[in-house]
This record gives C-alpha cells, structure tokens and sequence, in this order.
C-alpha cells in the first residue's frame, strides 16, 4: 500500500459525475481519503477546499465546449497564483480530453474516454500505469479449434466420397503449367536457401508463364502496372514498423465470447500501405489480415519477383512481398494469402507456406465459376494446392463467392462440400466459408425481407447439420447490405457479427465502412470504423443470443436437401469438370459462367 | 543578462501565437534567442474550434524547451542538450537547440516555478531573451517574466467597448508602481471566495500602516475589504504581491475602479513584484459558430477602428500584427534587451 493520499473529486460539470464517482469508489478501495464535491462548485470553491482539506490531489471532471477550457485554464491558474501548485498535483478527464490539452490548460495529467480507474488511481499515487500493454495482450487466434470433420448427414457424407474418389482419379494422371511453375518454384526456393544457382530453373519457370510474365525473366522488364520499390522506400516500411510495433498496444476485440476471431482484408496494391492498413487493424484488435492480390494474377499464367508496387487495387505476389508483409506483423495476427480462383492458385499456397502464412483460401467450384477459370485446370491447378496447404499445415477457407454471382446457395455449398471433402481426403484442413450477406438469390426469392438474420442462420444450420467443421462467415460479412454512408455501413458490419457471435461460429470476415462503395482506395479511418462498430456490437451481445424465426430451420431444410440434390446430379454427371461446365453447380441462367482462362492447359502426365 | 517576455492572451485565438512568430523573426540573432510556451502551442488545429492556427516555425540556432513526446511532432532538427525532470502530459522537459530549422511544437513548463526552474538552468546557455509563449488565458506562470505583451481581440469579445474596457484595465493594474511594506503591515493570505472576507479583522483597533495581499485576490471577498479599509484615515497602503495575483479577479474592471478610487482617496497602491505590460496586440479576428452546420467559421471586427481605439486609449504601444507587421515589437525587444534590467 503506497501513502495515503488526500484526493479532491470536483465535478465542474452539471451532469457528468459518474466518472468521478466510480474513480472514488476505487481510490476508498485502495486506501486514499476522498471529497467528492457537488459538480456546481466554483474553481474558487475547490481551490478552498483543497486548502481546507489539505489535499494533495484533485481529479476535476469536465465535458468539453468552447468556453470551457478557459474555465479549466483559470482553475489551474488560481490555484498556482494562490501558491498550491506545487504541491498539489492536479489532472483533468472527461470527453475529448487528451494528454496534449491537459499541456495546454497546465494540468499534469489528462484522461479522456476509455481510462480505467486503475489508470486514475495509479496517477495518484504516483506510481507508473503499465496496464494496457499487459492487459491487452493479444492472443493468436485458434481458428480450426478441435473440430473432427465428422460428418452427420451420412446420405451426403456417402455422395461426397464417390465424387472425391472420381476428381482424384481423374486428375491424378493430369498436370498443367500452374503445377509444373509450383513445383519449379519449390525447387527454386531450394536452391536459394541452400546457396546454389537458379538460373537454369528459372529458365524454365519462365517458358510456362504468358509473355507479360516471361519478359521479367528474360529481360528484367516488369507488368506495365507495377514498379520495384526503392531501398529508401523499403528502409522506411522498416522503419515504420519498428516504430509502431514499439507503441502498438492492440485492443481486444472480443469481450466475454472466445468467438468468433475477427479478419480485415487488404489490397492496396503498394506493400507499404497494406501495411499501415494491417498495423491500424491490428492496433484495432483485428484477429488476422487478408491478403488480396489483382485481377490480373489469376489470369496471367506466372509471378514476377521483387519488391513491386502495383498502380492500381490489389498486391501483387512474389516471394519478397509476401516476405515483407510478414515482417510486419504482430505474432499475434494470424496472415491469410488468398489463391482460390486462378491459373496460380498452386504456387500461391506454394509461396504462402514458404512465407509463413497461416491460412490459404482455395475452392474449385468458385474459381470455375465465378472467377474465371477453366474447370478442368481449376480441378489440376486445386488439387496440387490442396496437397501444398497440407504439407505446410496450413489450413485454408472454402469460400462461396459464386453466391454474389445469383448462384443459390445450396449450390454454391455443394461445390463447397465437394472441395471441403476432397482436402480432407488429401489430408488437409478445409474451413467452410458461407457467404453471411444480402446475396442476389435472397433478393430475388425475398427470404430477407424481413430480416438479414433468418437466412443467414439457416445457413449455418444446415452445414452444422451436415459436419461438424470450423465456419467462418464470409467475406465480408453483410456484404450488400452496406451503403456509402459510414454510420450505416459500420453498423450493418456490426449486427452481422453481432450474428455471427450468437452463432458461434470461428472467424468474420468483415468490410471497411467504404470498402463495398470506396471506387478508390480505403481509407484507414473507415477501416477503424468497421472494428470499433464489431467490438461494440460484441460488447451489446455478450453472452446472450439471436433468436431467429421458424423459417431459420425451415431453410436450413430445404439447403440440406438442395446441397443432397445437387450432390447426386454432379454424380450423375461422373466428371466434376463436366458438372461445373453443365451448371449442376450454377449455371449461366443464375449468373455463374464457367471460365475460360487456362483453358485447353491441362495435359496427361 | 537574459530577460524573460511573456505573451499571455485574454482568450483562445486572440493572436498569442501570430504576435509569438512575429517576435521570433524580430529577433536579429537567433542564437540569443530562447523559446519555450507554458501550454501547447504549434499544432496545426484548433483543438475546439478545428479551424487552422499558425505554426511556430524556430530558426537555426535557437534555443527551445519543450516536453518529449512533442519532439517527434515537428519538422525542425533539434541537438538535445539537457533532460530535465519536470514532468508534464506530454513527457519530461526536454532542452535543444535548433540545427534546423523548421516547424516545432511547444508544451513547456506550466506553472510558474516551473518556469522559474527552467529560467534558472538556461542561465548557462548565455541567452539575451527567453519568449514564453502563453495558454489559452493562462498567466500565472507568467510571474515569472520580466515584461508582457498581452494579446486581445474579437475573440474574447466581439464588442469593442467593452474589449477597451478590460484592456485598460489590465493595462493599469499591470502599471502598478513597486510598492514597499511600511510597518506594520497586516498580511492576508489568498482571497478566493466570498466568506474569506472573514479573513478580514474588521477596522476596530487597526493599527496597520500597510495590508499586504500575498495570494490570489477574488473581487468578491476584496471588495467588502477594500470598503471597510476605506473608513481609515490615513488609509492605509494595500500592496499585491504581484499583478497577476490581480488579473485573476475575476473582473477586471470593477477590481482597477476599487483601486482607482482608493488611490484618488490617498491610498498608496502598488505591488512587490512588478510585470510591466509592453505592448497589446489586438486581433480582429473570432470563431463563429454557425448553428445551422454546427461548424465554427471565421468572423471579422472591422480592424482599423479596432485598431484605432485602442491606441487612442491605451498609452503602451498597440499593435495588430497582421496588418502592421511586427517593427513596433522589434523595438520593444531590443529596448527590453539592453535594459540592464
């Protein structure tokens, strides 16, 4: 126990004493005396108190507006002209009161919103206030839990293992220059690490790659959308996280659930900014980042290297981006790559793995079918990702973007299936990712007429239904429901986490307050926005839970038997590529096309 | 020898900070030039209103003491050259030279022994001016100054009577002559609400030939004072200690009138430890607030008859920094430098 302290308690405000209050009560806890004076009092009536009492602190309470601070100025003015400042230490708190006011008024310390008590009681005795940095220690995130992939629906379950045995069958004897440039670069990262030359498998890594790619390798030139970043650009990225890492004291997201961890998306196209973007998240108790690469890389057959910027959305992957990235990260935030949708999709978790990501996000269904790509390579390109996710250990998400094409989503959780069952099969950690948003199929069959809640519950009902696996609702939650206006953006994300909670499902992924509308690049603030809307949303849920309509079961019926259904056809059909070129798992009329890029690749070994 | 000048506002954006930077570029050799503010000064906005405030912009060479944390806030490059252990919000107190220049924020010593202690460890770095730049209406620290330039104007209050009014105030009480303590002299200590009037022994038996205020003196339990001493003949000398014990009245005026008219009565006023005011700058400009968009804007007194009748009614120099620039401050600090004080 430190000297009994003589505390003054003044309230120089009509209203706002509650503040006040709960610090007395802590102060009595701990020993100090206390006066806790009516907030009408003059700043003469305290300093005659302090007199009076002899005290050796006051804690003076104080709601800001023009005008005010002039009061508080005279406060503390009086109270050195009448000689007791120098031994009476004096600090302010209150809404906006910062450390750089409580200077400018002469107070020695100044607390705005979010102190603790502990905060004002270590002020008082003097001691130092070390808490946050401890308190708010931020813990790695563990997404894949203990599930056991046990499958309850046992009709599907039997589907499932017909169509893995066929895609294994059929592209075991089938290869593409996606895996071909994989393998190469795992050869290559060899080499490098064990100091020997490159240039011959480079060589040949550059003869599968399309000309835009090739001509890195052959001639030094790079994409026409991208530039090397300088060494004093690289310096300074290092530079600015070694300074932020030394202040970064991340809040914690969560308040008494351990669920669900909560991911933010990045993708400036410059390394540098993605990392301010990552270092905001993670101060704003963001779980894990993802990584969002350009269009362009899925479609364009090869990865160029170096540190490179990229003109427009979306960063570029190469070894030494994804190296800086990583560099910059808290241990504590966990880093998805993502490479689920394009003729690179095998080397992407290659180089996610070899970089130290701790998830990868692969699905062959949405790949085909909403990104571009031709089945079949998608299926060859897949399933050696698959097999790399594997070997690195690193579990990786299955998401249903195909829904925001019209695909329904018993459809979309097929082909989620289909490819959640072959990893298993291929020894990997597949996370079931439903799309947990205002997706074209409910606009047009109206199940969110009344609420976003009962659909998106139902989604998540039926999977359970089916296996127990990790789910994380994606991506990003409440995507469509979100319009331009930050407040309504913010708190749409919110309620959807709010959601996600009660559901108790493992991760969100959530938006910016700009992302869905920005039409340029995301602004830091917004981003801030979304992770301060989440955590106040779970701070409203708590424990407690969503309590859904009837029609919640009653759909997550009928996806059971859609995704059944479904399962059947694609059997029927015997070739998963042909299934997805047939629209058993969308078809053109819902808005899904099966792609072309990478088409005519695929070769028997 | 180095003098200390203060710069205290009546208000918040009466031009504390522009008539600061005119100072600063007055002086001829920034190498004698120390800077320092008794609350934060240098950031770019206003940390109500949100409107932009002036930057402090120090020259190569000159001498600054500000707290830790705002070192990495500015564009100058500064040499440490002393870690004191004053401690404010922002960090402990540090003291640097300018290596080059450029924009710096200021958070200094807040009260006025620390001022005090940090006049007594410049002593050694051979400076001719230390300028402190003041807070909001802050001024007791500014005791510790050897002169003061007060800056007023709209903001504080946008009629100019009245703004005249209090100036003129100021302008006498900060001219009170040194007074010395005849014996016997009656103390009271700080005057600060109104039952300390019972500080007070009444007039019976009172043998005093001087009362001496040693604190703060709040109009409210010196007036009925002020009355009582005034039944004495001869009346007895009433001497503050220093005038910024004064200007924290609480109403200037009245406190100048009861003085006044103790004086006119044959009652010695003055003070032990003078501040004499050098010059008053007057700015026109004040926020508005607009209450359709909730937003403050910026609004204008006419300057010139602002301008006019201040320096028709007060005798030190008056000045309004932007229109006229700052030549009349350059002489006021060389004057204040080669006073051998």
């Amino acid at each position: 126990m430190s000297i009994i302290k003589k505390v003054v308690l003044a309230p120089m405000d009509p209203v706002h004493d509650i503040g006040l209050k709960m610090i007395r009560r802590g102060l009595e806890e701990a020993g100090h005396i206390t006066w806790l004076y009516p907030p009408d009092y003059s700043p003469q009536e305290i300093i005659r108190g302090i007199m009076e009492h002899q005290a050796d602190t006051v804690l003076i309470s104080r709601t800001l507006g023009y005008g005010v601070e002039e009061v508080l100025a005279r406060f503390v003015d009086l109270l050195d002209a009448a000689g007791l400042r120098e031994r009476v230490k004096i600090a302010v708190g209150g809404m906006a009161i910062r450390p750089e006011l409580a200077a400018e008024l002469g107070f020695d310390g100044g607390f705005g919103p979010g102190t603790t008590v502990e905060e004002t009681v270590a002020f008082v005795e003097g001691r130092e206030y070390i808490p946050a940095r401890c308190m708010n220690k931020h813990n790695r995130y563990n997404l894949i839990g203990d599930y056991r992939y046990e499958f309850k629906n046992r009709p599907i379950k039997g589907l499932l293992d017909q169509i893995t045995a066929q895609i294994l069958d059929w592209s075991k004897e089938r290869t593409s220059p996606g895996v071909q440039r994989a393998l190469l670069r795992r050869q290559i990262l060899t080499d490098e690490s064990q100091g020997e030359s490159t240039a011959c498998h480079k060589k040949e890594y550059a003869s599968l790659c399309d000309d835009i790619v090739s001509k890195y390798y052959t001639s030094g030139c790079l994409h026409p959308q991208t530039r090397k970043l300088g060494i004093e650009e690289l310096a300074a990225i290092s530079r600015y996280v070694e300074q932020t890492r030394s202040r970064m004291n991340p809040e914690n997201i969560r308040h008494t659930r351990q669920k669900p961890g909560v991911f933010v998306q990045y993708g400036t196209g410059c390394p540098s900014m993605d990392i301010a973007h990552i270092k905001a998240s993670e101060a704003w108790g963001a779980d894990g980042v993802v990584h969002f690469d350009p269009s362009w890389g899925a479609r364009s057959e090869g990865f160029l290297e170096g540190y490179l910027t990229h003109h427009e959305d979306g960063s570029v992957i190469t070894p030494e981006n994804l190296k800086c990235i990583k560099e910059s990260l808290q241990e504590s935030t966990l880093w998805q790559v993502r490479a689920h949708r394009g003729v690179n999709t095998a080397e992407t978790v290659l180089l996610a793995g070899n970089a130290g990501a701790d998830l990868t996000k692969i699905n062959i269904a949405y790949g085909c079918l909403g990104a571009g790509t031709d089945p079949e390579r998608m299926i060859v390109d897949g399933v050696q990702a698959i097999k790399f996710a594997a070997q690195y250990g690193m579990p990786f998400d299955v998401v249903t973007n195909e829904e925001l094409s019209g695909v329904p989503a018993y459809k979309a959780f097929a082909g989620m299936l289909i490819v959640s069952n072959l990893s298993l099969a291929l020894g990997a950690m597949p996370i079931l990712q439903p799309l947990f948003c205002y997706s074209p199929e409910v606009m047009i069959n109206g199940n969110m007429s009344d609420n976003y809640i009962d659909f998106n519950v139902a989604k998540i009902l039926a999977l359970r239904n089916i296996i127990n696996a990790p789910i994380w609702a994606g991506a990003p939650i409440g995507f469509l429901t979100q319009t331009e206006e930050r407040v309504q953006s913010s708190v749409s994300t919110g309620l959807h986490a709010a959601l996600a909670a009660s559901l108790g499902v493992e991760a969100i992924s959530i938006a910016s307050s700009d992302e869905a509308y920005s039409g340029g690049p995301i602004a830091a603030a917004s981003r801030i926005d979304t992770l301060k809307a989440v955590k106040e949303a779970f701070r409203f849920l708590g424990t407690a839970t969503i309590e859904p309509t009837a029609s919640a079961r009653q759909w997550a019926e009928h996806l059971e038997a859609g995704i059944e259904q479904v399962l059947r056809q694609v059997l029927e059909v015997g070739d998963f590529a042909q299934a997805l070129q047939q629209g058993v798992l969308g078809s053109r009329e819902e808005g899904a096309y099966p792609g072309r890029a990478g088409a005519g690749t695929v070769y028997r070994v | 020898m180095m003098r200390i000048l203060g710069v205290a506002g009546t208000a918040k954006n009466t031009g504390k900070t522009t008539t600061t930077i005119s100072l600063i570029n007055s002086i001829p050799d920034p190498a004698m030039l120390g800077i320092t503010s008794i609350g934060y000064d240098g950031e770019a906005i206003d940390n109500v209103t949100g409107l932009p405030k002036p930057r402090l912009h120090i020259p190569e060479g000159a001498l600054v003491v500000t707290a830790e944390n705002c070192l990495p806030a500015g564009s100058a490059s500064l040499q440490k050259l002393e870690m004191t252990d004053i401690s404010t919000p922002l960090g402990r107190l540090v003291i640097g030279r300018v290596l080059r220049g450029g924009l710096v924020v200021l958070a200094g010593p807040n009260s006025e022994n620390a001022l005090r202690d940090i006049i007594s460890r410049l002593k050694k770095y051979n400076l001719k001016l230390l300028l402190v730049d003041g807070a909001l209406g802050r001024l007791a620290p500014m005791s510790a100054a050897d002169g003061l330039i007060i800056a007023t104007g709209a903001s504080r209050n946008t009629c100019p009577t009245q703004l005249l009014q209090e100036a003129l105030a100021i302008e006498y009480l900060l001219s009170l002559p040194v007074l010395p303590a005849v014996e016997p002299v009656f103390s009271l200590p700080s005057l600060l609400v109104e039952s300390d009037t019972g500080l007070w022994p009444g007039a019976g038996g009172f043998i005093y030939k001087t009362v001496e205020f040693s604190g703060v003196v709040d109009i409210k339990p010196f007036l009925p004072i002020a009355e009582s001493l005034e039944l004495f003949s001869p009346l007895p000398g009433l001497v503050f200690h220093d005038p910024v014990k004064l200007l924290l009245c609480g109403d200037l005026e009245k406190m100048a009138a009861k003085l006044l008219h103790y004086n006119k009565k044959g009652g010695r006023v003055g003070v032990h430890s003078p501040l004499p005011l050098l010059a008053v700058t007057v700015n026109p400009f004040y926020p508005h607030y607009n209450k359709v968009n909730g937003h403050y804007g910026s609004a204008m007194l006419h300057a010139d008859n602002l301008w006019q009748a201040f320096n028709s009614g007060l005798t030190v120099p008056v000045v309004d920094i932007v229109r006229q620039g700052g030549e009349k401050l350059a002489g006021i600090i060389n004057s204040l430098i080669n006073c051998s004080g």
